[in-house]
This record gives structure tokens, C-alpha cells and sequence, in this order.
């Protein structure tokens, strides 16, 4: 096997390592810095919000006492770190690697750059519902109590993966193409986008409730709401991992997928839906934060090519981390006013797609 | 006792749900280690029955069979360890490399594992050099100009260590020299273990280089056999409805030289 090794080495001249050698090492790499990474802007989290800015030593410290006491007798710091910013920092990881495996799976499936997580019209239908719930106390017939802190997210779920549905639906009576999946998702997408309109006409007082959840927002997020969000995340997630092989399979389309063993159909609308369903909890409690399931998946294919084992792993570090970093400049950049995040990795955003489509829109022909 | 046919096609017929009847009652077979060429005018069903062989498609009825055995029971990864397929044109999204695409061919063979083996690096590496394009193993599939690009796609098929490849119009795109080149990678292929069935317009072109000549019209197979026997000028005729001069030139290859179009206007839209 040592000869073997050797014979390939000499062949691949140049560069001293195989080409799996490489990526294994760019996995390692990305392992290793990502991990870092996530811990780091982890602990600033702990560390920087707008009542008081903790030495991480001492954020730290005063998390493992919380958890020592286990939640209860705390003190104010004790409840700041573990009740406030962790469980928010948590839920900033989640929705920011949800939302950017998402993108990149959708992107990957309808091999179209500008597609993000909410093209298929979970986002519309997440919103309608959710503002039938902020401004018309829409309980879905008494079925949910209207005190119940899942409420607003259990309709915007429902909302999501309504549309999503009907968007699948439409697709498929089409041809099930990916441009029928496009068309579907954004003609769903509008007809929800009419009704939330409507309702936010007639939303009277409650109009700036309505457009703070539109924009997104971590304030308010609770241990149970980040783990209501974590655990079906990582969930999907995994799930979408197993398919990285094959996500890069159906970058050559969808005829030569099918003839090297893939069976096309199944494995688009497996991946949809587990894309969909992942994106609906993400929006669930935070509302619809745009651009970093467009943008986090083009800065790692940027990164690390085109390769899924790669790109998936990256989207989750990159995903998490400028989450996390967004919702600190969202906190932290007017003292005693919290933006909206949505606006902020909007802002981020814009700049860094357009620099993208100028320097590599050219790769992205076809 | 006879040699099982590499591939044998029995009685394929094929209608399409919109009504149109691509293929009709096609049996033919081909033994091992040829180069096949597959000739008929747009909308004769060669695409279709190509599409029947690796099971792209469902034949209305008909059967497929390789190596003696039916390919309708078989899943699509053992239709890909048996049959590979090279397109006349593909993209590849998001700025795959080349050697990312080739290696792709390797595909049905990689089973549950994350990473390609060792092996399977060496054997796309060993194809690279062998089409010339290794140099090229780090650009962009979609930055290469079309001869190169179909040099890659053939690649890709040959990974995919198939009994039989199945080549869609490669030229197409080509010039001169470049048609030349496609087919002597074709030619140079060939092996004892595998067959290639090539569909291309170019008829002189196919002549020179196949073992054998399928001739299809209006889905159904007109004539198959070695080039020289097969091509005449009245098979040009009934096929393409064109006079054509059929000759040879001083090194004995076949040529078709069209003059002019004979038949009646055609009223069907071929389906393609």
C-alpha cells in the first residue's frame, strides 16, 4: 500500500499530495479552524451585550456556576449568561447553519446560484401565518392556546411547509423540472406575499410587531426555543450530509445523474423537503433573515470549490459564525436599541454578493 | 455453442405518452470490442433507443439485455457499473474542475464511503493523461473549449468502466480536426471487454471508423452491418430521401458525398 502511495505521489507531480490527500487536509483544516472559530465568536456572545460586557474568563465562570446550580438561585450575571445570551447564542448558531445548508443543498439541487433557502415559499408562507397569529390572534381554530410561547412558531412552521407543499404540488403537475420548482416556488411565494401584504394593511396597531418578527430577531429567544430550533436543525442536517456525494453528482444535471445510478426524482425531493423543513424552524422564532443561506454558500464554494464534502462542513462553521456576529452588531451597534438581524446580514450581505458576481460570476455560467 | 452478444435489443418499441412512436419493434445485437456507429436522420429514434438501453427510459415493450441478461430488473447503480453515456454537451454547476467531473464517473462503484479510494484517484489520473487533458485537471469543466470539453466527458464515461458506452453526437460542436481526434479516442478505446455505440450525422466520418453500422428511419432499423457492405447509394436514398455519390477514395476509405435533396416535404414534426 506505502509503494502504491508513492507510485501516485510521483504521478501527481508538483504538488507533493493526491487530490483525496488534499481535500482531506482541507477537511482537517476546516474541522480544526471552524471549530475554533464557533468557540471563539461563541464566548464573545457570552461575553458583549448591551447591560454589561464580561471578561471571558468571567462569562465563563459564571456559566459553569449557573450550570452548577442548575438553573435555579442565580445571580443577575449567572441569569444574564446562562438564561439570556447563551441560549440566544445557541439559537444564532443554529438558524445560521440551518439557513446555510439549506441554501447550499437548494442551490446545489436547482444548480442555480441565486437560489436561497426561501425559493420554494416557506419564507411567504412562514410570514402569513405568523402574522395571523401577531395581529389577528389567529389560533388555529382554539386548537393552540393562545398563551402558548410556541404559537406564533408552530403557525409560521405550518405556514412554511403549507406553501413549501403547494409549491411541490405545482412543480410536479408541471414536469418537476428544476426551472417548474423555481416558477412554483416564486408564484406561491407572491400569492402568500399578497395575503401577508392584506393583513399587514389591516394590522392596525400591531403593524410593528408584524415587521419586527418580518425582520428577524434573537431578542427574546429562551432555552426552550433554542433548543426547539437546535435540535431539528442538526437533525436535518446530518441527513443532508449523507447526500454531499450526491449533491455534487447533480451539479452535471439531472440526465447524467440519472445514468451514473441516481435516482433523480427521489433524491430532489428528499433533499427539498429536508431543506424546507429545516428552514422552517429556522424562521420559526427569528423570523426571516435573508441573504446568509444566498451569500454562506458562495463564500465557501469560493473557499473550497465546488465539492460538497467540502462545501456542506464549511457552511455550517461560516453559517454559525456570522450569525453569531451579526446578532452582536445587531445588539451592540446603537446602545439601548436592538436591530433587526435580518437587516444587518442584509446590509453585510449585499456588498459581499455583489463583489461576488463581479470577480466570479464568470464560473458560474451554466 | 454461440458467443452471448454484448448487447442485444429485442423487439424495443417505444411510444411516448404524448402518442408519438419513437422506436418500433427494433432487434438487433453486437458482439464485444467493437466500435459501433448508429446513423439516421434528425428524429429516427436513435436518441430514444439509447435512452431505452440504459434505461433513461421504459420501452413500451422489448426487452434490453447485456451480457446475456435483461437490464429491467437492474437498479441504476448496476445500469451505471454496465453502461455509461456520454452527452453531446454538459454543463457543470458552481465551477466543478475537471478532474472533479472525472472523478465523478467513478460514482457507481463508491458505494457508502465519503472519500474515493486511492485506486480510483489513480485510475482518473491514468485517464486524464490518456485523453491529454491532465493538464487541464485543475480548471473549470465549463472555461474549456468544446473539443476539450468532450475529451473530459468521454473521460468521465471511461472511469465509469463500463461494458458498453453510449456517445451521443460528440462532433457536433467540432471541428475538422477535432471530429478526427474524438473518434480516434473512440477507436483507441476499444477493447476486447467493451463496445461503443456511437449515434453521429457525420457519415463518412462513421464509415471510416466503425466495426459496424447500424442504419435507422422513422424508428425502425433499416440495415446493420460493416460500413462498406451497408452504405450505398441507394441505402442514402431510402433513408435520407438525398442523392449522394458513395465512393472510395485512394486509400480504399468509403465517403458520401450528398448532391440533392430528392424526397417529398416532410409534414411530421419529429419529436427530439
Amino acid at each position: 500500500m506505502g509503494d502504491f502511495r508513492d507510485k501516485l505521489r510521483a504521478v501527481i507531480d508538483g504538488k507533493g499530495e493526491t487530490h483525496i490527500e488534499r481535500k482531506r487536509h482541507r477537511m482537517v483544516f476546516l474541522a480544526t479552524v471552524g471549530t475554533a472559530l464557533l468557540l471563539i465568536v461563541f464566548v464573545m456572545m457570552l461575553c458583549i451585550g448591551p447591560t454589561a460586557i464580561l471578561d471571558p474568563i468571567d462569562a465563563l465562570s459564571n456559566l459553569f456556576s449557573a450550570i452548577g446550580k442548575d438553573g435555579s438561585a442565580m445571580t443577575d450575571k449567572e441569569v444574564m449568561v446562562f438564561s439570556s445570551r447563551f441560549p440566544r447564542a445557541v439559537a444564532a448558531i443554529a438558524v445560521g447553519l440551518g439557513l446555510s445548508i439549506a441554501g447550499t443543498s437548494y442551490q446545489a439541487v436547482i444548480r442555480n446560484p441565486l437560489v436561497d433557502p426561501y425559493i420554494m415559499g416557506v419564507s411567504s408562507g412562514a410570514g402569513t401565518f405568523a402574522i395571523a397569529v401577531i395581529a389577528f390572534n389567529f389560533t388555529f381554530f382554539g386548537l393552540i392556546s393562545s398563551h402558548s410561547i410556541y404559537l406564533i412558531a408552530i403557525a409560521a412552521i405550518i405556514g412554511g411547509l403549507l406553501a413549501f407543499g403547494l409549491t411541490m404540488v405545482l412543480a410536479h403537475r408541471a414536469d418537476a423540472t428544476t426551472n417548474a420548482y423555481v416558477l412554483s416556488g416564486v408564484v406561491i411565494g407572491l400569492v402568500f406575499g399578497a395575503v401577508q401584504t392584506l393583513m399587514i394593511v389591516f394590522s392596525g396597531n400591531k403593524v410593528s410587531d408584524v415587521l419586527l418578527w418580518l425582520f428577524g430577531s434573537f431578542a427574546n429567544i429562551t432555552w426552550d426555543k433554542a433548543l426547539f430550533i437546535l435540535i431539528p436543525v442538526i437533525v436535518m442536517s446530518v441527513l443532508l450530509f449523507r447526500y454531499a456525494k450526491e449533491l455534487n453528482l447533480i451539479l452535471l444535471g439531472e440526465n447524467q445523474a440519472r445514468q451514473m445510478g441516481l435516482d433523480v426524482k427521489k433524491f430532489n425531493a428528499i433533499v427539498l423537503v429536508l431543506a424546507s423543513v429545516m428552514t422552517a424552524f429556522c424562521v420559526a422564532f427569528c423570523g426571516i433573515i435573508g441573504f446568509v443561506g444566498l451569500v454562506v454558500p458562495h463564500l465557501c464554494r469560493m473557499l473550497f470549490g465546488g465539492d460538497h464534502r467540502l462545501v456542506l462542513p464549511a457552511s455550517l462553521a461560516l453559517g454559525g459564525v456570522l450569525m453569531m456576529l451579526a446578532d452582536l452588531v445587531a445588539r451592540m451597534i446603537i446602545p439601548g436599541t436592538e436591530l433587526p438581524v435580518g437587516a444587518i446580514t442584509t446590509m453585510i450581505g449585499v456588498p459581499v454578493f455583489a463583489y461576488l458576481l463581479i470577480k466570479r460570476g464568470k464560473i458560474y455560467n451554466g | 455453442m454461440d458467443e452471448v452478444p454484448l448487447l442485444e435489443v429485442r423487439h424495443l418499441d417505444k411510444v411516448y405518452e404524448n402518442g408519438y412512436h419513437a422506436d418500433r419493434d427494433i432487434s438487433f445485437s453486437i458482439p464485444s470490442g467493437k466500435l459501433v456507429g448508429l446513423i439516421g436522420p434528425n428524429g429516427c429514434g436513435k436518441t430514444t433507443m439509447m435512452r431505452c438501453i440504459n434505461k433513461m427510459h421504459m420501452p413500451t415493450s422489448g426487452d434490453i439485455l447485456i451480457d446475456g441478461e435483461s437490464v429491467m430488473p437492474k437498479t441504476p447503480a448496476e445500469v451505471a457499473r454496465l453502461v455509461s453515456n456520454v452527452p453531446a454537451e454538459m454543463t457543470a454547476s458552481f465551477g466543478l474542475t475537471v478532474f472533479e467531473t472525472v472523478m465523478l464517473g467513478r460514482y457507481p462503484y463508491l458505494q457508502n464511503m465519503w472519500w474515493e479510494t486511492e485506486e480510483d484517484e489513480s485510475i482518473v489520473v491514468d485517464t486524464l493523461k490518456k485523453f491529454g487533458v491532465y493538464h487541464l485537471q485543475d480548471r473549470a469543466l465549463n472555461m474549456l473549449s468544446s473539443g476539450e470539453q468532450q475529451r473530459v466527458l468521454i473521460a468521465k464515461a471511461y472511469v465509469q468502466n463500463p461494458r458498453l458506452m453510449l456517445v451521443d453526437e460528440p462532433t457536433s460542436h467540432l471541428d475538422m480536426k477535432y471530429k478526427l481526434d474524438v473518434m480516434e479516442y473512440l477507436r483507441a478505446m476499444i477493447k476486447q471487454d467493451m463496445t461503443i455505440l456511437v449515434a453521429e450525422h457525420d457519415i463518412s466520418l462513421m464509415a471510416r471508423y466503425c466495426d459496424l453500422c447500424i442504419i435507422m428511419k422513422k424508428g425502425q432499423l433499416i440495415a446493420i452491418g460493416e460500413p462498406k457492405k451497408v452504405i450505398t447509394e441507394e441505402l442514402i436514398r431510402e433513408v435520407y430521401e438525398v442523392e449522394a455519390s458513395v465512393g472510395f477514395d485512394r486509400d480504399g476509405e468509403i465517403y458520401v458525398l450528398p448532391k440533392r435533396y430528392k424526397g417529398p416535404p416532410e409534414d411530421e414534426v419529429p419529436l427530439e
